[in-house]
C-alpha cells in the first residue's frame, strides 16, 4: 500500500506543470554559479526515547567555475553523548560533465565525490561518511527539468575507512534516490523579491556491507533501508533559501540512529565573490 | 581621381566596411533557467560586464533587456560567457545596432572593436538607424540550430568564428561573428 501511494504520488508530480531543483535531501546535476558562494546552515533533529538529539552542520558551498563546485561541512552533534561534540568534517566536489540546454528545460549529469574525517571514534551501524567515519564516496546524478518539472536520480558507492577505536570494521554502502520537486508560487513572476513556494518529495535508499569490531569470524552484515522525505522549500529575494523536510523510514532492516528525521535549512547565496576583470 | 574614388569605396565593401554606430542594446534568451534564483544569478554575472548600463529581466519568458553604455565596446563572446558561467546557455540574442546609411547584402561585413560581422541570409539592403540582428554563431544559438547551419553553409568562416578566405581572401584570427536581419 505504501508504494503504491509513493508510486500515485509521484505520477501526480509529473503531471504538475511548475517545479524546481533546489532538492533539500539531495544535491542537483546543476551547479551554483560561478564565482559564487554559499551559506547554509543546516539542524536536524529526531526522538529518542523521547529525548531530542540535533546536529548542526554549517556548510559553505563555492562556485569554483560554471561546472565545478565545492563544499566543506563541519557536524557538530549530541547524538552519541548528553553534550555536542565536533564529530568530523568533509569535502564534496561536484563536476557537472553533461549539459543539454532547451527553453525552460535542461537535462544535466554531474560526477561526484566526498572524502572526510571524523574526530571521534564511529558509533553508527550504518556506513555514513557525513560526521560518522572517515571515509570517501563518489557518484553520479542525472537531473531533467521537462517545462517545470524536475526529476533527479543519484546513485553513489560508500567506503569507510575505520579502525580499531569504531564501532564497524569495515562498510560499503550502496546509495539510491529519486527526487521530484515542483513550483506551487508564484504562479507568475513579476519580480525577484517574490517568495517562491516550492514542495519535494525524495526517495533516499541504502544498502550497505559492514563488519563489526570485535567479530572474530570477520562476517559481513548486509541490510537496507528506504525512506521518503516530503519537503517544502521558501526561496526570499531569489537569494537566501529555507528548506524543511520530514524523512521516514518505508521499509528496511538497518538498526539506525534514527528513523525519523526533521531537516531545516537556512541558505544564504552571495554572487560575483570573486570579480575577474 | 575618379577611378580612384571607386577602387577604395569598392575595396571597402569587399572587405568590410567600418561602422561607426554601435550596440545600443539586446534582448537575450537563456536557456536552462526555470527559476527566479536562477535568473538572479544570470543577471547578477551579466552586471559584472563593463559596457552593461541595465539588465532588465523577463522571469517569464526567461530573457533579459541589456541596455549598453555609450562609448564602451560590447563584447558578444562576453555575454555569451557571463550566461556559461553562471550555468546557463544562450538561446538567443538579438541585438540593436544603429547603422548609418550602409548597404548590405549576403556576405557582407562591417566590423566594430576590432571584430567582423558577417550577414548571412539577407537580400540587399540599405540599413538606416536602428537594426535588430540577431546572432547566428554557436554558442549563440541553441546546438542544434548551429549545427543545422553549419552544414548548410558555405561560409568556412561559420564553423570557425574566424576570419577565413570567404571573408578577406586569408584566414588569420579575427572574430567573425554571423548576423542575420
Amino acid at each position: 500500500m505504501k508504494y503504491l501511494v509513493i508510486f500515485a504520488m509521484c505520477c501526480l508530480l509529473v503531471k504538475v506543470a511548475h517545479a524546481q531543483e533546489l532538492f533539500i535531501n539531495t544535491e542537483p546535476a546543476s551547479n551554483m554559479p560561478a564565482n559564487s558562494l554559499g551559506l547554509r546552515l543546516n539542524g536536524e533533529g529526531f526522538t529518542e526515547n523521547g529525548i531530542v538529539k540535533s546536529q548542526i552542520n554549517p556548510e559553505i558551498m563555492f562556485g569554483a567555475s560554471s561546472k565545478l563546485m565545492l563544499h566543506a561541512n563541519v557536524y557538530i552533534n549530541d547524538w552519541y553523548s548528553n553534550e555536542y561534540k565536533i564529530r568530523g568534517i568533509n569535502i564534496y566536489a561536484k563536476y557537472r560533465f553533461l549539459s543539454f540546454d532547451k527553453m525552460q528545460e535542461h537535462f544535466r549529469m554531474a560526477a561526484f565525490a566526498r572524502v572526510s574525517t571524523t574526530f571521534q571514534p564511529g558509533y553508527n551501524s550504518e556506513v555514513d561518511i557525513e560526521g560518522d567515519y572517515k571515509g570517501l564516496n563518489a557518484g553520479i546524478v542525472a537531473t531533467q527539468l521537462l517545462h517545470k518539472l524536475a526529476i533527479s536520480s543519484t546513485v553513489a558507492y560508500t567506503k569507510i575507512l575505520a579502525d580499531g577505536t569504531d564501532y564497524l570494521k569495515s562498510g560499503d554502502a550502496l546509495s539510491y534516490t529519486l527526487s521530484f520537486g515542483y513550483l506551487l508560487l508564484p504562479k507568475t513572476y513579476t519580480g525577484y523579491h517574490q517568495t517562491n513556494f516550492n514542495f519535494y518529495f525524495e526517495l533516499l535508499g541504502k544498502t550497505q556491507w559492514s563488519s563489526l569490531n570485535g567479530i572474530v569470524d570477520n562476517r559481513q552484515i548486509q541490510n537496507s533501508y528506504l525512506d521518503a522525505a516530503p519537503g517544502v522549500q521558501f526561496i526570499f529575494n531569489s537569494i537566501t533559501r529555507l528548506d524543511v523536510s520530514w524523512r521516514t523510514q518505508l521499509t528496511g532492516n538497518m538498526n539506525r540512529i534514527y528513523y525519523n528525521l526533521l531537516l531545516i535549512r537556512l541558505e544564504h547565496n552571495i554572487f560575483n565573490v570573486i570579480q575577474h576583470k | 581621381m575618379k577611378i580612384l574614388k571607386i577602387f577604395i569605396l569598392s575595396l571597402l565593401l569587399l572587405t568590410g566596411s567600418q561602422a561607426k554606430a554601435q550596440f545600443k542594446s539586446a534582448e537575450l534568451y537563456v536557456s536552462g533557467l526555470t527559476c527566479s534564483m536562477c535568473s538572479f544569478a544570470t543577471e547578477k554575472s551579466l552586471r559584472t560586464l563593463d559596457f552593461i548600463d541595465d539588465v532588465k529581466p523577463d522571469l517569464n519568458h526567461n530573457s533579459f533587456m541589456l541596455t549598453f553604455k555609450p562609448g564602451k565596446n560590447v563584447s558578444i563572446d562576453m555575454i555569451q560567457a557571463k550566461v556559461k558561467s553562471a550555468g546557463f546557455s544562450v538561446y538567443q540574442l538579438v541585438t540593436v545596432f544603429n547603422f548609418n546609411h550602409v548597404k548590405v547584402s549576403d556576405g557582407f561585413h562591417f566590423s566594430y572593436n576590432g571584430d567582423l560581422y558577417h550577414f548571412m541570409n539577407v537580400n540587399d539592403k540599405t540599413l538606416e538607424g536602428d537594426v535588430k540582428l540577431t546572432f547566428l554563431d554557436k554558442g549563440l544559438v541553441p546546438t542544434d540550430k548551429y549545427k543545422k547551419i553549419a552544414k548548410e553553409t558555405t561560409y568556412k568562416c561559420y564553423n570557425s568564428g574566424h576570419v577565413e578566405i570567404c571573408c578577406t581572401g586569408k584566414s588569420g584570427k579575427q572574430r567573425v561573428y554571423h548576423v542575420t536581419i
